[in-house]
């Protein structure tokens, strides 16, 4: 086959891989004078042979073998080198290739980075380490080793983690998680106040969605994220908040409503420099907060605390002011630029059951708010609440402090439907709070106009209504009666919508709801936003807050004449689809805040939960996945002297133009899932993780001990063919390195531990390299590595030790050892990674994945695309004198077609 | 919901505390167990000779029975009936020409092609009614109980007809976490008993079960719960040799899983018949507070 | 002892008729013993699984007939489930059985078996045990 060219042939080469078989082709290459651009996926050059301890059967050390050559790599003239990067396409022909390279953002500006790594110090996240293969963690900012080139950091992020991207207020809970687990609360409170200025109250009663999207949850229980909020605020003694004010603004803001809504939209307001006054009704600030949430579960002293911040920032509070009353809303909307109605939702629902208006009956939420603002109220002896939501909850546990006897609820539906908080159910009925599900109150029965009792019916639950919540169905003839001298119906509020007036039209939604936009909560009338409950009926603190932000971005824009609509800066997060190997890791209890004991709850409001101990917060921060990786709580930014740190750097594309390819793609190990009767146990290493334990450099300094219980393993079984040479579990070829860098462990093994032992389970010993099969003896006679011939069938637990089961088909004996340390031979695969590039270029892979060379014997460095050289592991088993060989074959495959200048044809046979 | 049930000649004779509180619990969980008519001896083990097809006509003629009486699926209870049917039913669906011969060989029955699916009384409840549904109707939670799977050899292998992995299976794990038992994992809960041995070799059985035993003891288990009458022998029966040789062996209690999961559901008691347990297990069950 | 091979020993109608009841290829065994290792009754045998198919392998009948291995296979597909290569040693194990059995010779005999404990037995274990040990 002829192959003319008009052009003479691009005298540049790419190489693929930047493990020694890349290394050694890229500097062939560039030695003979040519251009090289050497594309690595990891941060790193160095490949698998730089994590090794050492090799066989010199026992040099990589680091002191490879590094020079990598160094080389890294300062060579001719060698652009592009870590972290992929090749995403090539297009053209041999001499002509034109590739595109994705080059991954590392959010570091690399040219910058003087690798000081003052960053990873102070970054409070660790995760895995593909480096370390899982026995030592690295931080969220890292150079994968000490001699990496080249010697700068990369962030590891993968996304928004779900706890954040879950919050309303997208609070960083991961962030705040992180730098509790370091013990540095002060800088978590402060990151958790970046979004919040209520950390205390939220830490108390925020419904915490964070907790329900907490990936930790899949395996155990997700993390305590609200209680270790609480935590950090309560640390504080002084609250220390920044409360600066950008330079003041035009433009006056009145709120109605001094709930969490109307607080939030003042605060952020007043930072933007705004003139905000808030009007309300009752004597203290705090809405729902204050009115209807209990003392034991918000003392007022922290509600107080948090909000008088605001006050202090500059925002007036008018108390005791009715709007519709004192003052007009046409009177407000006067006065002021805009208005943000954040009146709530005050109004109890009624029953609408005879007896409703008997003396001894008092609404919930009229009953919460006259314990709450006067510290006292009248209770009987014998309650009954009406309702499953919080504020029954509240009533029945307030009821029970206030001396009631006995106090029991009654709720038409199940446990399952109930709305109230979970955790508040259980604490109520250890305060012996009996509740009768699946009851509903048919009448209010009274003597002498007093409440003698209430007539209930059971129900049943039929299908779900348009809440998603069954429908209850009363059963006919269930009618029984429950004694009681007071009646807390507890089913709901309702905005109260009369301050309204008549002069300013604002529609309305059914439940008197005010009606808005979603995106930017205007009214139907210009410049009045509404949010909060007086907007979605009753809801949680954390919504009302994210309302309160949102009618703030909206009310800016509004006053300084921009659109409500376009890119908004409270858009959500964006959710990734993040998956953690929860294979390492082992289960953990959260841990519970202890609380005061249910004896000790009556006649007073003492808060009941009496959050965690430092210690308790350190290690429940501790069972944080990290499962983005990076938290974003921007440490790093703040040490990095060359200000190098961009956690919004994107990747980008870059072309290159070369007349020739090396792939070096290299390998990687069979998950260790294929041999399932191994059971997965921290002691059962795979040969890199061993590695890592022997290496002088390594995370261990060269202190071999096990992973599980850090004891040194004297007893050592290292199993060899695991995943390979067999085609039912694994793959059928053999791995061709196992033998030997199994009888180097063991060797390095004894060295380490004199008084050690090491056995080696085998098939064959295939020692077929210079100066192996004596490497094998001098193991045997002078380490006393014991051979025993024939497979493990399993290895489990067995107390401290593991018991390997095996054979010695030699001796025909089964053989059982109590060891303390497996490590398996698993069976080299094709790098998955590099076999997806293959498939795209269109070369030609094996069924396992290698690259399919021209002719196995005589043409072994050419793939089926020609110009597109292989080289290493990429092509198939085999160790590391045997990759640099064909490494620098393919390099003066690339230089013969340089030299000749015009593309020679691929073919089968030797030229 | 009916479902088509092959219960097998252990079950009627020496295993009802396999039975009965197995179909009272399925009741209790929605699902009617209807006994095929007329069934017939599966033949116990499957032949694994590759020349014998005489050894499968009994077990294909139970699920002609199925098949004829309008079910296009068959619950077992039994592992071996389960491991013999299964096998049975996917020769016949595999194997053209020896399908053809063992039909040939039937004249009076109607040309079975495999068109019944046979699945393991375990598999309909995490398959059809599924664990939640289960938690959701537990009303005595296992609390405490500290009860080692035992799976055994028939529902695993061969890898072709295991109800779950072959290597570490969760079915059984996760039934009883299901119920609130607390799951004691252990390295012997898928090594044979030694089966049929007990015929012909029967010390070698008592090895096995000691081995078994100890394993779960090792690991804190106070109970096995396991599916195979087979097993539920071996590791039971035995105990009472094994106590006289090791004398702080003081004896496991032995369940089938249906006895666990009646008394979870709250169902009376006697429907379990706890009585034929080898290993008195009122005593634990008392300790714990499960019995109501 | 000393044993002579030659093509006529490992291609004797014994090998063949094991190779044909069991339906296995007894040449894929690479001898790696996991059948043995992880074989639950291995401890009560005289030879063990892998050597059992070696001697299939070489064709040496007598010591395959004098075993009591495949006697004490209980069938469990231990082996069989973790052969790397895919040979189903269960079948060979009840190939060899029936090279017995269907000469109507016997392993286990009902009437030696005590009367109460066949009582106690289950039906499984009775009719599992007579049919893989008794013709």
């Amino acid at each position: 086959m002829e192959n003319h060219v008009e052009t003479p042939v691009t005298r540049k080469a790419l190489v693929i891989g930047g493990g020694v078989a890349g290394i050694q082709a890229a500097l062939d290459i560039a030695d003979a004078g040519h251009e090289v651009f050497l594309v690595e996926k990891s941060p790193s050059i160095g490949g698998h042979m730089i994590q090794y301890s050492e090799v066989f059967p010199t026992l040099d050390c990589p680091q002191c073998i490879l590094t020079p050559k990598m160094v080389e790599v890294g300062q060579h003239p001719k060698i652009k080198l592009l870590t972290y990067s992929e090749v995403a396409q090539v297009s053209g022909q041999m001499g002509h290739f034109t590739v595109r390279v994705k080059r991954k953002s590392p959010y570091v500006d690399w040219e910058k980075c003087t690798g000081c790594g003052e960053c990873a110090n102070v970054c409070p996240v660790e995760v895995y380490s593909e480096f370390e293969r899982g026995i030592a963690k690295q931080k969220a900012i890292y150079k994968p080793f000490g001699q990496a080139v080249p010697a700068v950091f990369t962030v590891d992020k993968k996304g928004i983690a779900p706890c954040r991207a879950a919050c309303p207020l997208q609070v960083n809970a991961q962030g705040y998680v992180a730098l509790i687990s370091q013990g540095r609360f002060t800088e978590a409170l402060n990151l958790v106040r970046e979004k919040t200025p209520f950390p205390g109250i939220c830490g108390r009663i925020c419904t915490h969605p964070c907790e329900s999207q907490c990936l930790r949850g899949e395996m155990d229980m997700p993390l305590a994220i609200n209680d270790l909020k609480r935590f950090v605020a309560d640390q504080e003694k002084e609250p220390a908040a920044d409360l600066t004010i950008a330079s003041e603004r035009e433009g006056k803001v009145a709120i109605i409503g001094a709930g969490p809504a109307g607080l939030m939209a003042a605060y952020e307001l007043r930072k933007m420099g705004y003139q905000v006054t808030i009007f309300e009704a009752l004597p203290a600030a705090g809405g729902m907060m204050r009115a209807g949430i209990p003392e034991y579960r918000l003392p007022r002293d922290i509600l107080e605390k948090e909000v008088s911040l605001i006050q202090k920032m500059g925002v007036a509070i008018r108390f005791d002011t009715t709007i519709g009353e004192q003052v007009t809303l046409a009177a407000l909307k006067d006065e002021f630029n805009t208005v943000f109605i954040a009146a709530g939702a005050h109004v109890s629902a009624k029953l609408g059951v005879e007896g409703e208006d008997l003396a001894g009956v008092k609404h919930g939420i009229d009953f919460l708010r006259e314990v709450n603002l006067n510290g006292k109220s009248e209770v009987g002896e014998r309650v009954v609440v009406v309702g499953g939501g919080n504020a029954a909850i509240d009533a029945a546990r307030t009821a029970y402090r206030l001396g009631a006897k006995t106090v029991s609820i009654v709720y038409r539906r199940s446990r399952e439907e109930m709305p109230a908080i979970p955790g508040e159910v259980i604490e109520a009925e250890g305060e012996g709070i009996k509740i009768s599900y699946l009851t509903d109150p048919v009448r209010i029965v009274g003597e002498n106009g007093r409440v003698r009792g209430i007539e209930c019916l059971r129900t049943k639950l039929g299908p779900p209504d348009e809440s998603g919540r069954r429908r209850s169905i009363p059963v006919e003839g269930s009618e029984f009666f429950l004694e009681a001298d007071m009646i807390i119906p507890a089913i709901g509020q309702v905005p109260d919508v009369a301050f309204l007036g008549s002069e300013i039209r604002i529609g309305l939604k059914p439940g008197n709801r005010l009606e808005v936009d979603d995106t930017t909560l205007q009214t139907t009338a210009d410049g009045i936003f509404a949010g909060g409950d007086v907007v979605t009926g009753p809801n949680t603190v954390i919504d009302a807050l994210a309302a309160g932000r949102r009618a703030a971005i909206s009310i800016d824009r509004y006053l300084r004449g921009e659109s409500l609509t376009i890119d908004r800066e409270d858009a959500g997060l964006p959710v990734s689809e993040l998956k953690v190997d929860m294979a390492g890791i082992s289960q953990q209890r959260r841990t519970d805040m202890p609380a005061v004991p249910p004896a000790q709850r009556t006649g007073n409001f003492r808060e009941v939960a009496l959050g965690l101990s430092e210690e308790e917060a350190i290690r429940e921060a501790g069972r944080c996945l990290a499962c983005p990786g990076c938290s974003e709580c921007r440490s790093c930014e703040k040490v990095c002297e060359p200000k190098v740190i961009d956690h919004q750097m994107v990747e980008r594309y870059e072309e290159l133009e070369v007349g020739a390819i090396v792939l070096a793609t290299g390998f990687e190990l069979i998950p260790r899932e294929a041999i399932a009767e191994f059971e997965p146990d921290p002691d059962i290493l795979e040969g890199i993780q061993f590695e890592r334990i022997l290496c002088p450099g390594g995370s261990t300094a060269g202190v071999v001990m096990r992973p599980s219980d850090q004891k040194i393993p004297r007893e050592v079984v290292f199993i060899s063919c695991v995943g390979s040479r067999d085609p039912e579990h694994g793959v059928p070829y053999c791995s061709r390195v196992c033998c030997m860098y199994l009888v180097k462990m063991a060797m390095l093994h004894k060295h380490a531990v004199p008084d050690g032992q090491a056995y080696i389970f085998y098939m064959d010993v295939r020692s077929t390299g210079k100066g192996y099969e004596e490497f094998v003896q001098r193991a045997v006679e002078e380490d006393g590595v014991l051979y025993l011939r024939g497979r493990v069938s399993r290895v489990f637990r067995d107390g401290e030790k593991l018991k390997v089961c095996g054979v010695d088909t030699l001796s025909g004996k089964n053989v059982d050892i109590s060891c303390d340390l497996v490590v398996l031979g698993l069976a080299m695969v094709s790098d998955p990674a590099g076999q997806e590039l293959a498939q795209r270029l269109g070369i030609a892979i094996d069924e396992y994945g290698f690259i399919t060379e021209v002719h196995p014997k005589l043409n072994p460095l050419e793939t089926s695309v020609p110009g597109i050289y292989v080289a290493g592991t990429a092509q198939g088993p085999r160790d590391i004198p045997d990759s640099v060989a064909q490494a620098s074959g393919a390099a003066s495959k690339v230089l013969a077609l340089f030299s000749t200048g015009e593309p020679v044809s691929g073919g089968v046979g030797p030229r | 919901m009916d479902l088509s049930y092959y219960p097998g000649c252990t079950l009627k004779t020496k295993a009802k505390g396999l039975e009965a509180p197995a179909v009272a619990a399925m009741a209790a969980l929605g699902v009617n167990l209807v006994e095929i008519s007329r069934w017939n001896c599966c033949g116990a083990v499957y032949s694994l000779a590759d020349d014998d097809l005489a050894h499968h006509l009994a077990p294909v003629r139970n699920l002609i029975r199925v098949h004829e009486q309008g079910a296009d699926k068959v619950s077992t209870l039994c592992s071996f009936c389960y491991n013999t049917l299964k096998r049975a039913n996917q020769l016949v669906q595999r194997d053209e020409v020896k399908r053809r011969t063992l039909n040939d060989f039937m004249e009076e029955e109607k040309d079975y092609q495999g068109e019944v699916a046979v699945v393991h009384l375990l598999e309909v409840l995490r398959d059809d009614i599924g664990w939640d549904n289960i938690s959701a109707k537990v009303k005595v939670p296992l609390q405490g109980l500290r009860v080692a799977p035992y799976y055994g050899c028939t529902l695993l292998r061969p890898q072709e007809i295991a109800i779950d992995r072959v290597e570490r299976p969760a079915i059984l794990h996760q039934l009883m976490e299901a119920i609130g038992a607390e799951v004691v994992d252990f390295p012997f809960s898928t090594e044979c008993c030694g089966s049929f041995q007990i015929i012909s070799n029967p010390d070698s059985v008592t090895q096995r079960a000691w081995d078994i035993l100890s394993s779960a003891l090792k690991r804190g288990a106070e109970a096995l719960v396991l599916t195979c009458p087979l097993c539920y022998f071996n590791l039971g029966q035995r105990q009472a040799e094994l106590k006289q040789k090791y004398i702080d062996f003081t004896g496991m209690p032995v369940f089938y899983f249906s006895q666990l999961l009646a008394l979870a559901l709250a169902l009376d008691s006697r429907v379990c018949h706890l009585e034929l347990n080898y290993a008195d297990p009122l005593p634990l069950l008392e300790d714990k507070r499960l019995l109501v | 002892m000393r044993i002579e091979i030659s093509g006529q020993t490992f291609q004797s109608d014994f090998v063949k008729k094991v190779a044909e009841i069991s339906g296995e290829s007894v040449l894929s065994c690479n001898q790696c013993g996991k059948c043995s290792a992880g074989c639950p009754m291995a401890f009560a045998m005289d030879w063990l699984p892998n050597q059992i198919i070696r001697l299939v392998q070489l064709g040496i009948e007598e010591d395959i007939a004098k075993s009591k291995t495949p006697w004490i296979c209980a069938s469990c597909l231990t082996c069989s489930v973790r052969c790397p290569r895919g040979v189903d040693l269960g079948r060979l194990m009840e190939a060899v059985r029936l090279l017995t059995l269907r000469r109507n010779i016997d392993y286990v005999a009902a009437a030696k078996i005590p009367p109460d404990a066949l009582g106690e037995m289950p039906q499984i274990a009775l009719v599992g045990g007579f049919r893989k040990h008794t013709a």
